[in-house]
């Protein structure tokens, strides 16, 4: 009798979680449905769920139409392109505190993160006035510059985190074998230090993918990335819900199969750290 | 820090091998911290300085002492995006109690936890710019998803964007979606690190409910909450995103925030007041000051009691 009691709460939790699961997850999945419609299909009252006639075409209208490979292709650049010298600039810096900590070092890291809890417009005026001075506003080469500097707080936090797991001994028994500090970073160091990499630059991919303020405030027709191209489209073609829909997932697409496939360490590197 | 003394018949090279160990920490944290203070921290006193001149960006900028201030306190849209600004940083933080709540609700077996997490977990990391498009259709009149409900439930619907009362609550609730589900995977995974044999300890001496949450499990979960309250901060800040996605500071001017509110005085094609700008960010910024000296002030407390 008792047993029967606990199996049915059993099936009304997970059927409660679930209906809190699909909630959450709901406003994705109609984007991704909207996508299929047609035109008046997507406002039509009431709304279909699932019988509608299924079209791709809003899907090759938005390709034909708004020069979306260039958009893509400019996300990637800019996305890859920060992170890369940003763990170039991160690596050292985190390495050092990680495992040469002095008095400082704790201040040094709240200090960093907590810009990080600034208001970036603090900064916009003078970014943009420097950028517009030196001929850098709607390059990519801008954006590059600027989100490696947003996100470099981050990069440290998170390197900073994954190495403090490495254990000293180990790097000291290497230097007692006489190994030189080349030969102590790169040998013993670095293959242990490798899935901490991969985890913040995966991270940061995604963090520089999605980053719409200062790519709405510094970039123009030419060097947009796909946030700021979404952005765009929204208003002149107001009311195309589809193709704006089309045009969102295809945005979202790339970021959803590169999470779905690293997610255990995005949730590690999203929860810097703190949680395992 | 020692300092080695460089013997005289000594190379170049020999001295490096001296000092190397102490020296590369320095040497490799120096490209990190020069770039933090060239962009971000030098941009932070410039923004300062340009916020006592009149100044449209090109010609000549007037030195006007305090007056861009004195302007800011006589203007009333820069009290609603003040308003606003509280609002948002308020009813954001609400996402950690929710995603707190979700997680010790869920902490139990779910058939496909691995899947079920996901769902959870892809609202974080899509776009704001995306979030605020799918809420701007939930709110559309006529066919909103969202206007529907209400519709059908009050017999008349309402079209939340276009309220001035109604709008920024549209716009946090669609930052809170992705913000409470990040910080209940935050707790989910936190809570996996809490000590059963704490918990089966304070149940034998009586612990139930609230005062169990409060004394046994949240004390364990304080480096998930530290990093909740941070990133849920640096979300409200964000606000510029949806505000400018979903209504562009609209209906006259009512979902403004500050850093809205100076993009458009700075930036856009309303006028191109510098100074007037840097005097808005300045504002935002002290105000971000003192929460976060607060906040560090405690992490330090925390430090010296040792957790």
């Amino acid at each position: 009798m008792a047993r029967a009691i606990s199996t049915r709460r059993k099936a009304t939790f997970t059927l409660v979680a679930w209906a809190i699961g699909i909630a959450i997850f709901f406003p994705i999945l109609w984007t991704f449905l909207t996508s299929f419609k047609t035109e008046a299909e997507a406002i039509a009252s009431p709304p279909s769920f699932l019988g509608f006639a299924w079209t791709t075409e809003n899907y090759s209208v938005v390709m034909e139409r708004s020069n979306y490979s260039r958009h893509f292709w400019n996300s990637v650049v800019i996305s890859v392109g920060s992170t890369v010298i940003g763990l170039l600039i991160a690596i050292p810096a985190a390495w050092s505190m990680a495992f040469v900590p002095g008095r400082r070092t704790k201040d040094v890291l709240l200090w960093m993160l907590s810009t990080k809890m600034l208001p970036p417009v603090g900064v916009l005026i003078p970014i943009y006035l420097i950028f517009r001075d030196t001929g850098l506003l709607d390059t990519r080469t801008g954006l590059v510059i600027v989100l490696t500097l947003i996100n470099l707080p981050i990069i440290v936090w998170m390197l900073y985190t994954y190495f403090k797991e490495i254990p000293g001994e180990i790097l000291e028994a290497a230097r007692m074998d006489g190994a030189s500090l080349y030969n102590e970073i790169i040998y013993v160091l670095t293959p242990m230090a490798v899935p901490g990499i991969a985890s913040t630059l995966l991270l940061n991919v995604i963090l520089a993918w999605n980053e719409a303020f200062w790519t709405l405030n510094l970039t123009a027709a030419k060097a947009a990335p796909l946030t700021a191209f979404i952005a765009s489209y929204s208003s002149p073609e107001g009311l195309f819900y589809a193709k704006l829909s089309a045009a969102s997932t295809m945005a979202i697409a790339p970021i959803i199969v590169l999470g779905w496939f690293s997610q255990k360490q995005l949730v590690r590197g999203l929860t810097f750290g703190a949680v395992k | 820090m020692p300092t080695a003394v460089v013997p005289p018949r000594s190379s170049n090279r020999s001295w490096w091998r001296q000092n190397q160990q102490w020296l590369t920490p320095w040497l490799f944290l120096a490209p990190g911290i020069a770039m933090f203070v060239l962009y971000v921290i030098s941009p932070i006193f410039q923004s300062f300085w340009l916020s006592f001149y009149d100044w449209d960006g090109l010609g000549e900028a007037t030195w006007v002492g305090t007056g861009n201030y004195i302007e800011l306190f006589d203007d009333g849209a820069f009290y609603t995006s003040l308003w606003n600004n509280v609002l948002w940083l308020v009813l954001y933080m609400l996402a950690v109690p929710a995603g707190l709540g979700i997680a010790i609700f869920l902490n139990q077996t779910v058939r496909g936890i691995r899947l079920y997490k996901s769902l959870f977990f892809f609202p974080f990391v899509i776009s704001q710019v995306v979030v605020g498009l799918m809420f701007s259709w939930f709110y559309a009149p006529n066919f909103g998803l969202f206007y529907k409900l209400i519709e059908w439930m009050t017999g008349t619907g309402v079209a939340i964007l276009a309220d001035p009362d109604l709008v920024t609550y549209g716009i946090i609730a669609a930052g809170l979606w992705p913000q409470i589900a990040y910080c209940m995977i935050l707790y989910l995974t936190g809570l996996n690190n809490v000590s059963p044999d704490q918990i089966e300890a304070a149940r034998l001496d009586g612990a139930r409910g609230f005062r169990m949450l409060w004394y046994i499990i949240l004390p364990q979960l304080r480096p998930a909450t530290f990093i909740a309250v941070v990133v849920t901060v640096i979300g409200a800040l964000r606000s510029f995103d949806l505000v400018s996605i979903m209504t562009d500071g609209g209906p006259f001017g009512s979902s403004r925030v500050l850093s809205f509110y100076m993009y458009e005085q700075a930036l856009s094609e309303y006028g191109y007041r510098m100074g007037y700008g840097a005097a808005i960010a300045v504002i935002l910024f002290m105000i971000m000051m003192v929460f976060i000296s607060g906040f560090i002030w405690k992490m330090v407390r925390d430090e010296k009691e040792g957790y």
